[in-house]
């Protein structure tokens, strides 16, 4: 008797399986060709230099030439190299500084808040390269709206500054700053999203316990809101990390196009952009496990 | 308490009683000037804090919609007040001219169709194949399982860039698995070597949201998975019971259960393919293109014209509002659909539980 049970049991836990990999099998499919393939195939374009004919491609072996060889431009180095791997640093805690900061203001209730939400979340509806490029003034290549909505005219601060004495680098660290102003409203928008939702999964009760016993709001926020929205902080900068790196503006992501589509060099646009997938792959790693540990978890029963 | 003389115990109690109701007077008294002075200190704090809040949003909202709202009366000015440095918001005479421009150049309505066409159909395509995969993944045990969303999560970290160059080639001479050559067989044309050119057809998005891989499909899978978990399991097990099959369940209970998550979704994916240049320049180079490719050749045009000198030389600002009136046009279809549906988008986000 016990026999057929467990076959029985058995036979069900194998129908549920290949049910479920019936289910999934589209993607799997979509995975193999039109991922995974790609994939290795840029792998091994990054290896060989290519040609296209109209027949196909050819191949000739070129060693590790096309990921060395972009490096021997000074100009990439300092147009595309290291803004591109630079960038996150300045924007990412910024972004999520703004849009926790934001997203606990949009979660107080006052008049016109549903507008106000709309708003901040426009950009991500109209962000286009193409219409960032225009947006920026850089589309026609001319520089009127940039300037026109910048806080600080860099230029001016920045010999300020330097004559002020401060060291290069912290002047640098500024102007970037103040460049960044403006882009960073137009990036966080799903990031307030993301910390709005994680907001309002915090029971107002523990709020009005705080208040009782004579909280100030100060405390509040360090004390209950931080914590409790400490996984959302997790996958808000992971997703600033990855945002920054992939994102239309950067410059190493223009460098990869550009060397394809305009210069037609695929093999050193593949070996860059297999390059930079590494590295973005471990940076992300490496904040994931740092911010993992200080990641606190409420246990909902 | 006082016991008076010559007062019975009856009268003594009721005089104790109204010595007490005498002092609580007096505490309540005392609590509420207290509370008085609080509430008035509150009442200063949370004018101030609204005013200031006020000045913030208005602020920040300024930054984000200065360019856009500069963009609309400038498409409509004319020539003149274009170049008159005096008008900057309200023009004097107003103009359909620089619009028309535009409109022609981008060719607009057939691009406008071609661009709904592609995102449209690449959203449906996308619904249908992330909720399958995503249930797949919420509801079944199977080996593996793990490991495979795992590679999801990983299509959607690893960067476009790092594909597109093989995709382009591929799409260039598609050949799967000799079905290219099986078509040839059956047409009759000579099949050695094969292969049909995807590029320039909406077939280039269209394949690989279907098969789950398209633009962010990953980020959909991930958002129908746990949308699915959240579903309880009494549903399921009651469609067994009455004998429908893992389909079938799909098909009659998680799917109504699932509407919102499907629209989220599915507008999600209308404004990313929407907006998707970069790839859409890869893969569409000549014949029908979508609005982002052909608002970006009207831009190079326009650049174009103006480093080599053409004969009917615009000033830098008349080139600015044409592309401007082109980047209006290119937007006002998503703005229209915002206005209309900005709800789903924004309480998307919890409704689909990414939260956890």
């Amino acid at each position: 008797m016990k026999k057929v049970v467990k076959k029985r049991k058995f036979a069900q836990h194998r129908r549920e399986a290949w049910t479920g990999i019936a289910f999934i099998s589209p993607w799997i499919i979509g995975f193999v060709f039109l991922f995974a393939r790609p994939l290795i195939m840029s792998l091994k374009f990054a290896f060989h230099k290519v040609n296209f004919t109209a027949k196909g491609i050819t191949m000739q072996w070129f060693g590790i030439r096309n990921f060395l060889s972009p490096f021997d431009d000074i100009n990439f180095v300092r147009r595309y190299f290291r803004p591109g791997l630079t960038n996150f640093l300045y924007v990412v805690p910024l972004a999520v500084i703004f849009s926790l900061f934001v997203a606990v203001i949009l979660n107080q209730k006052f008049r016109g808040r549903t507008f106000a939400r709309a708003l901040f979340f426009l950009p991500v509806i109209i962000a286009s390269g193409v219409v960032i490029q225009m947006l920026r003034g850089r589309g026609l290549q001319t520089n009127m709206w940039a300037e026109n909505v910048y806080v600080f005219n860099s230029g001016g601060v920045a010999a300020i500054l330097a004559t002020a004495g401060l060291p290069r680098q912290i002047i640098r660290v500024f102007t970037e700053i103040s460049n960044r102003i403006y882009d960073i409203v137009w990036v966080s928008g799903v990031q307030i999203l993301l910390y709005l939702a994680g907001l309002q999964s915090i029971p107002s009760s523990e709020y009005e316990a705080a208040k009782i016993e004579g909280a100030t709001g100060w405390e509040c926020f360090w004390k209950i809101t931080w914590p409790r929205i400490s996984p959302m902080t997790l996958v808000v900068v992971v997703y600033s990390v990855i945002d920054a790196f992939t994102n239309v503006s950067n410059p190493l992501i223009k460098f990869i196009y550009e060397e394809f589509t305009a210069r037609g060099n695929a093999g050193a646009s593949s070996a860059m952009a297999w390059l930079y997938f590494v590295i973005i792959f471990a940076v992300v790693i490496v904040i994931e496990t740092i911010i993992s540990r200080y990641v606190f978890y409420v246990n909902e029963n | 308490m006082r016991i008076r003389e010559g007062k019975t115990v009856i009268d003594n109690i009721v005089l104790k009683r109204i010595e007490d109701i005498k002092v609580k007077s007096r505490i309540e008294q005392c609590l509420k000037s207290i509370t008085n002075d609080l509430r008035l200190k509150n009442k200063i704090v949370i004018t101030v804090w609204a005013i200031v809040r006020t000045f913030l949003l208005v602020g920040l909202g300024f930054i984000i919609l200065y360019p856009l709202l500069n963009m609309i009366p400038n498409s409509f000015m004319s020539s003149e007040d274009v170049l008159d440095p005096s008008v900057v918001w309200v023009p004097k005479s107003l103009t359909l001219e620089h619009l028309k421009l535009a409109w022609f150049g981008l060719d607009y309505p057939r691009a406008l169709w071609k661009t709904i066409q592609l995102s449209v159909g690449s959203a449906l395509c996308q619904l249908v194949c992330c909720s399958i995969v995503g249930y797949g993944f919420a509801r079944f045990r199977f080996k593996g399982r793990e490991f495979l969303f795992g590679l999801v999560i990983f299509t959607i970290i690893v960067p476009p860039p790092t594909i597109f160059i093989p995709l382009y080639v591929q799409y260039r001479f598609f050949d799967f698995f000799g079905i290219s050559r099986l078509i040839a067989m059956i047409t009759g044309n000579n099949y050695t070597n094969y292969t049909i050119n995807l590029l320039n057809t909406d077939a280039t998005f269209f394949l690989p949201s279907i098969l789950g891989v398209g633009f962010r499909s990953g980020l959909f899978v991930y958002v129908f998975r746990q949308f699915f978990r959240g579903i309880p399991k009494e549903l399921e097990e009651a469609a067994k019971i009455d004998g429908c099959g893992a389909f079938k369940t799909f098909l009659k209970i998680m799917v109504p259960n699932a509407i919102p998550a499907f629209i989220t979704v599915f507008l999600f994916s209308v404004v990313w393919h929407w907006n998707e240049s970069i790839l859409c320049n890869s893969f569409y180079k000549t014949g029908n293109v979508p609005l982002a490719v052909a608002l970006q050749l009207m831009f190079s045009r326009i650049q174009h014209s103006m480093e080599v000198g053409a004969t009917t030389d615009l000033p830098i600002e008349l080139r600015k509002t044409i592309g401007n009136a082109g980047t209006l046009l290119f937007i006002l279809p998503l703005i229209i659909l915002y206005i209309f549906t900005q709800r789903y988008f924004i309480e998307g986000v919890e409704t689909t539980g990414i939260k956890e």
